[in-house]
């Protein structure tokens, strides 16, 4: 059966009636949107695996206590910001490796840990050039509070309204806002050498 | 009134770019933006920052993922998810609901209550002999099922045993005997709570293995 044109809510439905697709359909919808926030607030792809595979776990096998009301989004990023901030709290950040692991030191091992853009369909020149301003931005973000990070992330780069990062994050709308303003100056302050 | 005097808010601006403001807010802003360069640039900063925010890649995890995922799930067969699905349509899910739920619980509790209440108004039953007459039955019926319980069970042969050896070896062991058997099932019960945590209750990540022990 085909799942992809189902809503998260009907996938889950399916899920909870003990159908294996439904959760790889789960899986396939959300495992480069979790990814992509749980490396961007721990910046170390191996804990990145880690943490977003506890954080399917986690989900899966909780599929009961879901609450359909609520977006099925905002409970996975939740737990997955979750589960990040929980481990950032054991572990001190390491330093950002979007071109692979900082405890790499042979070319197999950096292209072993590097990361893999899957968006975007540019040409040689427009990927030199976004990869730059790219990884000067990751390395802006890096360099910002987590609760900066978190918010500009789901606010920015998953397109989540205010409101839904309220409740991922689990801080009133107004904290919100002044999170992501801070951020938003901060990013602005770093990366003005940057301008066209 | 000089047009520097006139320059927005940093906060109106930002908020002009993300298209949060609307209105005449809206149109006061657009206005000044399309005859104050100033002004112009810092929107178009704006404006570069989202774009540039919006275009950071999605990033992928290893392939293998599900695979590596779904090792750790557990899909329940179809009728466990049948029964869980009916045991969960039975727990209210609004505030109406529970209402409902708790009077209906409340009117058992209620005739219960006023029964007792009753008993309790009569003069020749205190609370007291109420009290006194419950722990007596409750005292005098587990003493009977414990005492049948053990009575069988002590008949069977590896009863017989079992309390033979160790009634000898507490005769032979003696202190110390005693100290290092208490000591060597003490560890056992460690290493035991050890394994069932890592096992049932850890979420296990990439690369750990569950542990095992054998006698």
């Amino acid at each position: 059966m085909d799942y992809s044109g189902l809503t998260d809510q009907d996938v889950v439905e399916r899920a909870r009636q003990g159908r294996e697709p439904a959760f790889r359909e789960l899986i396939r919808r959300y495992e480069r949107p979790v990814f992509s926030l749980i490396y961007r607030l721990v910046r170390d792809r191996e804990r990145a695996e880690d943490l977003a595979q506890d954080t399917f776990i986690k989900v899966l096998n909780a599929l009961d206590r879901y609450d359909p009301s609520y977006k099925f989004s905002s409970w996975i990023f939740k737990i997955a910001h979750n589960t990040a901030l929980d481990d950032l709290r054991r572990k001190h950040p390491d330093t950002l490796s979007i071109h692979g692991s900082p405890h790499a030191t042979t070319d197999d091992q950096i292209e072993a840990t590097s990361l893999t853009p899957v968006s975007g369909e540019e040409t040689p020149e427009e990927f030199t050039s976004s990869r730059e301003i790219g990884s000067h931005i990751e390395r802006a973000i890096a360099t910002l509070r987590v609760e900066y990070r978190t918010a500009i992330l789901l606010c920015h780069v998953e397109g989540r309204p205010y409101e839904e990062v309220a409740r991922i994050m689990d801080v009133p709308l107004g904290t919100v806002k002044t999170y992501i303003h801070r951020a938003r100056n901060e990013l602005k302050k770093q990366l003005g050498h940057l301008r066209c | 009134m000089r047009l520097d005097a006139l320059h927005p808010k940093d906060e109106r601006l930002e908020a002009y770019s993300d298209g949060s403001l609307a209105g005449e807010e809206r149109a006061s802003v657009e206005s000044h933006v399309r005859q104050c360069s100033r002004c112009r640039v810092e929107v178009e900063d704006w404006h570069s920052l989202f774009s540039a925010l919006a275009a950071l890649p999605v990033l992928a995890p290893a392939p293998g993922f599900a695979n590596r995922v779904m090792a750790h799930v557990s899909v329940r067969a179809a009728w466990q998810a049948r029964t869980a699905g009916w045991l969960g349509r039975c727990v209210p899910r609004t505030t109406g609901g529970w209402v409902v739920a708790v009077a209906l619980l409340g009117i058992p509790a209620i005739v219960a209550g006023t029964f007792i209440a009753w008993l309790l108004s009569r003069s020749y039953l205190t609370g007291y002999r109420l009290w006194v007459f419950a722990t007596d039955q409750f005292a005098t019926g587990t003493n009977e099922v414990a005492s049948s319980i053990l009575s069988r069970l002590m008949s069977t042969d590896i009863a017989v045993w079992v309390v033979t050896s160790v009634t000898s070896f507490l005769e032979s062991a003696g202190l110390r005997g005693m100290s290092a058997l208490a000591g060597g099932l003490a560890c056992l019960i460690v290493v035991s709570i050890w394994v069932l945590y890592r096992n049932l209750f850890r979420t296990p990540n990439r690369g750990s293995t569950y542990v095992s022990f054998t006698f």
